[in-house]
C-alpha cells in the first residue's frame, strides 16, 4: 500500500487546521434534524392562541356590558314610571272611572263605589273596621246590632262575608229593614261568595213570605250565574211551576252561559213542565 | 383546544343568560290591596316591601314595532315594560294587560301585608292557571275559564272559579273566612289536620271525599242552640239530588265554605 504523505501531514498537524469552529445554530439545527432535542414552538402557534383568549374576553366583556347597561336602563325607566304614576291621580281616577263606566255597568253606580270607600273610610276612623282574628272569627264588636250592615259596605270581600256569617250564625228571625239589605247584597254584590252566603242566610229565613218570593224573583232577575245555578238547583217542582214562564225565558236565552239554560231545562223536566 | 371549547362555552352560557333575563318592574309598596286585572298570573307572597312584577322575555320581538307605542282602547299606557299598565291610587294599585295578552306568564311578587284582588275574567284564557303561593295576606279571586291554585295560602280567602278547577293546599295557620266556589270542575283542599273549622261542604251532583279520620260533627236540629230555626238546607228537599254537609270540624272555628256542582275533595295535609 502507497503510503499518503499528505494524510500523514495532516493527521500529526492536526492542531493548527482546526483553529475555526461553526456557530451555535449550525450545530442546533443539526442537532434539530437528528430530532436529538424537541423542537422549540413556532412562535405563529403562539400568537393564534393568545388570539383566541383575547376573542374570548372580548366576548365576555360585551355581555357584562350588555347586561349592565340593559339593567341601568331597566332601572331609569322604572324610575321614571314610578315618578309618572304617582304624579297623576287624577288621570288614574278618570281611567278607573271610564272602565268601569264601560266594562262593567252590572257591578253598579260609581257612586256607589264612592259611597263604599266613604264608608270604608269611616269605619277606619271609628276603629270600626271588622277585625279577623286568628281564630278565623270575626271581632264581636264589629256586628253588633246593624254594624254587619255597615260591614256589607267594606271594600274587602272577606269582611263582608264574615258579617253575613256573623248574621247567619245567630239564627234569630231577621226584620223586614234586615232583610232589604240582605236582598240588596245578593243582587249586587261583587263577589259570589257574598251573594252564595246570602243566599244560604236568606233560606234560614224562608219561613217569612217576603223571603221566598224574593228567592223565587231572583232566579230571573239574578245576574251572577253563579248564584243563578245555586238558585236552579235548590228549586222544588212547585216552586219552578210558580215561575213556569221564567225558568222558560232562562233556558231559551242565548245571553245567559249554556251552564244556566241547561239547569234551567233540567228544573222544568224534572217538574214536567213542558220548555 | 380544550380550553379554547370551554372558554366558547362560558361565553355563550353567559350570553343566553344575559339575554334570557326576566323583565322586571318594581314598585314600592307594603300596605293596601293590589288589584290585579289580568288572566295566568302567578301571585307570590314574601316580607319585602316592593310589588315585583315580573315576565320573561317574549320568544319572538316584533321588530316592527321598535321605537313604536303601544296604544290601548282602554286608554291605559305600559309604564312597566311588560305590556301592564300600573296605577297606584293610594289604597289601591290597580294592574291592566295594555292591547293583547302576551303568551308569556306574569309573576307578581307581594308584600305579605298587602291584600290580593284576582279578577282573570278574560274569554282568551281557557287553560291557563290564577296561581297563588306562599301568600299570607286576604285575597280574592274570581275567574271564569282559568283554573285556580293555591299553595301555602293563609287565607281569608274568597276565590270563584266558572269553567276551572280550584285546587288549594293550605299553610299551617288559616284565617277564615275561606270560600272556595267552582261551579263547572271539582274543588280539590288539602287542610292540616287539627283545623277548627266551621265547615260548609255543597254540591249539586257530584260526592264529597274526605280524608279518613276528619272529626266533622253534622249540624242537625238536634245539635243545634234552643230557640233556632230549623235550617231549610238544600238536601232537607225530597226532590234535590245535591248533597250539603254543614257541620263543626274539632269542635268548630273559622268558617270554611266549598261549593260546586262537581266533585269535593277534602284531604288533610
Amino acid at each position: 500500500m502507497k503510503k499518503d504523505s499528505l494524510k500523514e501531514f495532516v493527521s500529526v498537524n492536526r492542531d493548527f487546521f482546526e483553529d475555526q469552529k461553526p456557530g451555535p445554530h449550525v450545530l442546533n439545527n443539526i442537532h434539530g434534524r437528528l430530532k436529538l432535542y424537541h423542537t422549540p414552538a413556532k412562535p405563529q402557534s403562539k400568537i393564534v392562541k393568545f388570539g383566541y383568549w383575547w376573542a374570548a374576553a372580548v366576548l365576555i366583556i360585551g355581555i357584562s356590558y350588555f347586561a349592565v347597561f340593559e339593567n341601568a336602563t331597566r332601572n331609569k325607566n322604572t324610575v321614571a314610571q314610578r315618578k309618572e304614576v304617582r304624579s297623576t291621580p287624577a288621570a288614574v281616577a278618570k281611567a278607573k272611572e271610564s272602565l268601569e263606566t264601560s266594562q262593567k255597568p252590572e257591578l253598579g253606580a260609581l257612586a256607589d263605589s264612592q259611597k263604599k270607600q266613604q264608608t270604608e273610610t269611616m269605619l277606619a276612623r271609628k276603629d270600626l273596621k271588622p277585625d279577623i282574628g286568628p281564630d278565623g272569627k270575626m271581632a264581636q264588636s264589629a256586628t253588633t246590632v246593624n254594624q254587619w250592615a255597615e260591614a256589607l259596605k267594606s271594600e274587602s270581600s272577606s269582611k263582608r262575608l264574615s258579617a253575613v256569617l256573623k248574621l247567619a250564625d245567630r239564627n234569630s228571625l231577621l226584620s223586614v229593614k234586615d232583610l232589604h239589605i240582605l236582598f240588596n247584597t245578593m243582587s249586587h254584590d261583587e263577589s259570589s261568595n257574598v251573594r252564595l252566603a246570602v243566599l244560604d242566610l236568606l233560606k234560614q229565613q224562608q219561613t217569612q213570605p217576603l223571603v221566598e218570593d224574593f228567592i223565587l224573583q231572583s232566579v230571573a232577575k239574578q245576574d251572577d250565574p253563579v248564584v243563578q245555578m245555586q238558585l236552579l238547583s235548590s228549586l222544588s217542582s212547585n216552586e219552578a211551576v210558580k215561575i213556569k214562564k221564567q225558568l222558560q225565558d232562562l233556558s231559551q236565552d242565548p245571553n245567559n252561559i249554556d251552564l244556566v239554560r241547561q239547569q234551567a231545562c233540567a228544573v222544568l223536566f224534572r217538574s214536567n213542565i213542558n220548555i | 383546544m380544550k380550553k379554547l371549547l370551554t372558554s366558547i362555552v362560558i361565553s355563550v352560557s353567559l350570553f343566553s343568560a344575559a339575554y334570557a333575563q326576566d323583565r322586571q318592574f318594581k314598585l314600592s309598596k307594603k300596605a293596601g290591596r293590589l288589584i290585579l286585572n289580568i288572566s295566568d298570573v302567578s301571585v307570590e307572597g314574601y316580607d319585602g316591601s316592593e310589588i315585583i312584577f315580573s315576565a320573561p322575555q317574549p320568544k319572538e320581538k316584533d321588530e316592527k314595532a321598535k321605537g313604536l307605542t303601544l296604544l290601548s282602547g282602554s286608554g291605559y299606557s305600559d309604564n312597566t315594560g311588560l305590556n301592564l299598565s300600573v296605577r297606584d291610587n293610594g289604597s289601591n294599585v290597580e294592574v291592566d294587560y295594555v292591547g293583547k295578552q302576551e303568551k308569556v306568564p306574569i309573576t307578581v311578587k307581594v308584600p305579605n301585608t298587602m291584600s290580593v284582588k284576582v279578577s282573570a275574567t278574560g274569554a282568551m284564557s281557557s287553560d291557563g292557571i290564577v296561581y297563588v303561593k306562599d301568600f299570607k295576606g286576604e285575597s280574592e279571586i274570581n275567574t271564569i275559564y282559568n283554573s285556580i291554585s293555591l299553595q301555602n295560602v293563609t287565607g281569608p280567602i274568597n276565590a270563584k272559579t266558572l269553567y276551572g278547577e280550584l285546587n288549594a293546599k293550605f299553610a299551617s295557620s288559616l284565617k277564615g273566612p275561606i270560600s272556595l266556589v267552582a261551579v263547572n270542575k271539582y274543588i280539590d283542599v288539602s287542610i292540616p289536620a287539627d283545623l277548627k273549622a266551621n265547615v260548609n261542604l255543597s254540591t249539586s251532583f257530584g260526592n264529597i271525599y274526605a280524608a279518613e279520620g276528619l272529626n266533622i260533627v253534622r249540624e242537625t236540629a238536634g245539635n243545634k242552640q234552643a230557640g233556632q230555626q230549623q235550617t231549610a238546607s238544600s238536601d232537607s228537599k225530597e226532590w234535590s239530588r245535591s248533597t250539603s254537609i254543614k257541620g263543626r270540624l274539632n269542635g268548630g272555628g273559622l268558617d270554611l265554605i266549598l261549593n260546586t256542582n262537581n266533585k269535593i275533595y277534602l284531604r288533610t295535609n
